[in-house]
């Protein structure tokens, strides 16, 4: 039997990587033909910017892989070159995913207004010598993508950590399901997260800067409502715009009867019992952007979650069906589809306790979001694997379209196989799912009194 | 035998419930969320039996064993108690929230014990018991432990009802979290120290005021307004011959509690980044019973029973004022949070004495400040971080404290000074956390808590620790072998829903 030539999987060195170093300084964004950035501009997809074998998963592959197949432990040497390498271990280990073709629309996963901001507040982003992110103007940056070219990982990583989910406020309702290597689920977390961007905001007033809180980036508040013992437990992040700062961590503990700050050092453990998920990979890279050092590792065409995946937010769907359903499974099937150009931006942490010798955030390089990021352990071996799906979830986003958020998270543990998976609803029981919405200010959510006149117990 | 049969019946509720899926979870009816608990505890002595059981008064007739127990010698449990805690939180809309924690208690202590007489576990019978909301009988109980309205509208908030109150800074130490009295009936304080005073802060009946002031300098600064128009509990002792008895059986306390005395109080609070702040004052009826002479009963000439002859005393709770304050530091070059604590009470009742009886009550002033420090550490390799708490307690009594005694009995030092050491270390991705409390009064007196808590999926929580109490100090208030009588593990299975 003839041994398979795996040089014939290769794709990018069959096809782009002379387009992409041919490419290099002719200009720093997106696109290979043309910039993807004056396409967005003009309203138009991004099929100019881009050869067609990069736009189309069938001529990557050289027919090899297809629209609608299905890859899984048995065809997984297909897609080696065009998927992070945790990935590769899920399929590896019996996950499947299916092929759907390149999306090519950058909105969508990305707003209109905030797409239109990046183009009105073009070039008037800049980093200071330490590499903190300004308006040339002086002050926080004003919203938009500030480095819509970025040219180094650098600016790539603040194009994502400015603002990571693109509103000025949400609320998301999320389960969290634990699942170990037999797919038994081993334990339940019902947590509500509250994003409120404080700089850089586009439709909820004041903006762009809420005054008394423009030293700050965001404030993040989690409300746990399950298991039993963490229900009414809030966690306040105070994330501030010095991007060399750590977050301030306020808590109202419930058996405490009253709020209490504590360190906020401990971001290399569990986030709670049986997570797979540190606080350092909340929003696949939750640390302050210059408490990691990072370089461009490369660029090339991998596979990304495509935004047919709504989660639990697929009306009728079963564990069979390729949408991130919400059954809960070790890896939930999901689609997946070619996009053109993937940044590779390589971390290393600089914090105590870090036990990562590398984070590899895949960023991309059209939408300007990571959904995937591979980390190694001190060892070098490959450790954990992130995955954050984006997906339209139907419900307005007060800015005239419908909100694009995360539909889905796995944080997968690959050296134990344990699973950390993370479902979102639009609601559960009286509490729902919005964006850009006045009701979510900081003062009324995001500080110790708001945690403790809100407190379920 | 009847222990076994007691021990079997909760085994097998363990099993029942402990057989259900692990990511079976709170309940929705309508606007209301579920939540709660099951406990079975059993704790144990190892020591010996509770000599304040035993202390009748010497050579006036008899022994005093089995004094207040049914039959002497070291018991076999301390608690054997059965405890459904619910918490019912309805939210009607953005303004208007309500919050309900009916609680059921079964102490099976004296039905699987046979070393002691009757007494009420959780005492239901004492003035201003009204505000409680408990029913029962000696060994069941239920009561609606919370009770309360919240409403917010912008800045405001209201809350009304029945609630506890728990300001400062310091963890287990009564500087100014001593809104509320606590009821330390059922073991005194002695559960999980991670659990603070959460079970036995006794919740009254307030309306408690918060504005947050808008303004560009101080963010959150927060006025909070606290009322009790006079429904007052006082510290709630366990009952004389139960197994955590601290009134020896010579002594007799007729508790004089003033209803219509109420509790008010106030404070600001806020963040001048990077430090947190509060001042407070508050004035209320003093929790604790300060005894003076009422008269000596002597019935035992009369029943033979030793126990009988009494001391009594009458129990007083005079007005206190407490001023004072709390703020942390973020010292994030060091990683720690720093914490400090103070308050001066101008006007903190004592026991005169003449003769070793006390006849009358003096106001002295005590200043206690709280220095602390929480710093999580790297301190295994491989291992998450252990949190580490360290407390510093200084109690400072001025003026005469000649023939002085405080609520206990015990003679009163002029500065008392006692360190706390916290050690929390999570194993197996925060499943498993080893627990340390360390408790130490520098005139030899501590409190040890050693302990492991283990989180099995959603529903089903393991705690297993040890209460360990000795030193040379031997005066009621001072945690030291005067409350040696408690030493021994507990052993608690929680089942959550």
């Amino acid at each position: 039997m003839k041994e398979p030539n795996y040089k014939e999987f290769n794709y990018f060195d069959y096809w782009t990587r002379r387009d992409f170093l041919k490419r290099a300084g002719a200009w720093a964004g997106a696109g290979l033909l043309q910039p993807v950035l004056s396409l967005i501009g003009e309203g138009k997809s991004i099929a100019a910017a881009y050869p067609e074998e990069v736009l189309s998963v069938e001529k990557y592959t050289k027919g090899r892989v297809k629209p609608g197949m299905i890859i899984s432990k048995e065809n997984v040497e297909l897609i080696k070159d065009i998927a992070p390498e945790g990935l590769v271990v899920e399929l590896q280990r019996g996950a499947q995913i299916k092929i759907a073709e390149t999306t090519r629309r950058p909105e969508a996963k990305v707003a209109r207004y905030w797409l239109e901001a990046t183009l009105r507040n073009k070039d008037q982003a800049v980093l200071d010598s330490k590499g903190q992110l300004w308006h040339k103007g002086g002050g926080p940056w004003i919203g938009g993508f500030p480095f819509p070219e970025p040219k180094t990982a650098l600016e790539a990583i603040w194009d994502y950590k400015f603002s990571p989910r693109r509103y000025d406020n949400l609320r998301v309702i999320t389960t969290t399901t634990h699942i170990d290597t037999n797919g038994s689920v081993v334990r339940l977390d019902e947590i509500i997260f509250m994003q409120i961007q404080t700089v850089g905001r586009l439709v909820v007033d004041p903006k762009p800067i809420v005054p008394q809180y423009k030293d700050e980036l965001h404030r993040n508040l989690l409300t746990l409502n399950k298991p039993f013992d963490s229900y009414g437990l809030g966690i306040v992040n105070t994330v501030y715009y010095d991007a060399a700062r750590l977050p301030e961590t306020d808590l109202y503990i419930p058996t405490l009867r009253r709020t209490r700050r504590v360190p906020s050092t401990q971001r290399f453990e569990p986030s709670s019992p049986y997570s797979v998920a540190y606080t350092t990979d909340f929003d696949i890279q939750a640390d302050p952007v210059l408490t990691w050092s990072w370089t461009l590792a490369g660029r090339k065409p991998m596979l990304g979650p495509s935004p047919s995946n709504l989660g639990a937010r697929a009306k009728g769907a079963t564990k069979d069906d390729f949408v991130f359903p919400d059954p809960p499974a070790k890896f939930p099937r999901s689609t997946w589809e070619l996009r053109p150009e993937m940044l590779l931006l390589d971390g290393v942490p600089h914090l105590p306790g870090a036990n990562y010798s590398k984070k590899r955030v895949y960023l991309d390089a059209i939408y300007l979001i990571t959904e995937q990021a591979d980390i190694w352990d001190t060892a070098g071996k490959l450790w954990k694997y992130l995955l954050f799906i984006w997906g339209d979830t139907g419900v307005p986003d007060n800015a005239g379209g419908t909100a694009l958020d995360l539909t889905g998270i796995s944080f997968a543990d690959l050296q134990r196989d344990f699973h950390s998976n993370v479902h979102f609803y639009n609601r559960i029981g009286n509490i729902d799912f919005k964006v850009n919405s006045p009701d979510l200010s900081t003062d009324d959510w995001a500080t110790g009194s708001a945690m403790l006149r809100r407190a379920r117990r | 035998m009847r222990q076994g049969k007691l021990l079997t019946c909760g085994l097998f509720i363990v099993a029942v419930l402990a057989t259900q899926s692990v990511a079976w979870g709170q309940y929705r009816i309508g606007d209301f969320e579920i939540t709660g608990f099951y406990q079975y505890t059993i704790a144990a002595p190892t020591e010996h039996a509770n000599p304040n059981n035993f202390a009748c008064v010497p050579g006036l007739i008899g022994f005093c064993s089995p004094g207040l127990q049914k039959r002497g010698g070291k018991p076999d449990l301390l608690l054997m108690r059965q405890l459904l805690d619910l918490n019912i939180f309805g939210k009607f809309n953005e303004n208007w929230s309500v919050t309900l924690e009916p609680r059921l208690f079964f102490d099976m202590t004296k039905i699987a014990d046979n070393h002691f007489r009757q007494y009420e576990s959780l005492p239901n019978r004492f003035a201003g018991n009204g505000s409680m909301l408990r029913g029962g009988g000696n060994d069941f109980k239920a009561e609606m432990w919370q009770a309360y309205a919240d409403y917010r509208n912008g800045n405001w908030w209201l809350r009304m009802g029945k609630q506890q109150i728990a300001w400062g800074e310091a963890l287990g130490l009564r500087v100014l979290d001593t809104v509320n009295p606590l009821d330390l009936s059922q073991n005194l304080s002695t559960d999980r120290i991670f659990e603070e005073f959460d079970r036995v802060r006794i919740p009254q009946w307030f309306l408690r005021a918060n504005y947050t002031i808008p303004n560009n300098t101080i963010a959150d600064l927060t006025a909070e307004f606290i009322l009790n128009p006079g429904i007052v509990a006082p510290t709630l002792l366990p009952p004389q011959g139960s197994p955590f008895n601290v009134v020896p059986a010579f002594l007799k306390i007729k508790n004089n509690v003033n209803q219509g005395e109420p509790t008010v109080g106030g404070r600001i609070t806020g963040t001048v980044e990077p430090v947190q702040f509060s001042l407070n004052v508050l004035s209320k009826p003093n929790d604790d019973a300060i005894g003076v002479f009422r008269n000596f009963d002597a019935s035992c000439f009369v029943t033979g029973d030793p126990t009988d002859c009494r001391v009594v005393l009458n129990g007083h709770h005079p007005r206190i004022y407490i001023v004072g304050g709390s703020a942390n530091y973020n010292w994030t070059w060091a990683g720690a949070i720093l914490r400090a604590e103070t308050t001066v009470t101008p006007n903190a009742p004592f026991s005169s004495n003449t003769a070793g009886t006390p006849t009358d009550i003096v106001k002295r002033p005590v200043w206690k400040t709280v220095l602390a420090v929480d710093r999580p550490t790297y301190l295994i390799p491989g291992l998450d971080s252990m949190t580490i708490g360290f407390q510093f307690l200084e109690t400072y009594t001025g003026g005469n404290k000649a023939g002085l005694t405080d609520a206990t009995g015990a003679k009163v030092d002029s500065n008392v000074h006692i360190f706390t050491v916290f050690f929390q270390q999570p194993l197996l991705q925060k499943r498993v956390s080893l627990e340390f409390f360390g408790f130490f009064d520098t005139d030899d007196a501590h409190w040890l808590q050693p302990g492991v808590h283990w989180e099995i999926g959603n529903n089903v929580r393991l705690d297993l620790f040890y209460n360990k109490f000795g030193g040379a100090e031997k005066r009621g208030s001072r945690f030291g072998s005067n409350l040696n009588f408690v030493n021994g593990p507990f052993l608690r299975f929680t089942y959550g829903f």
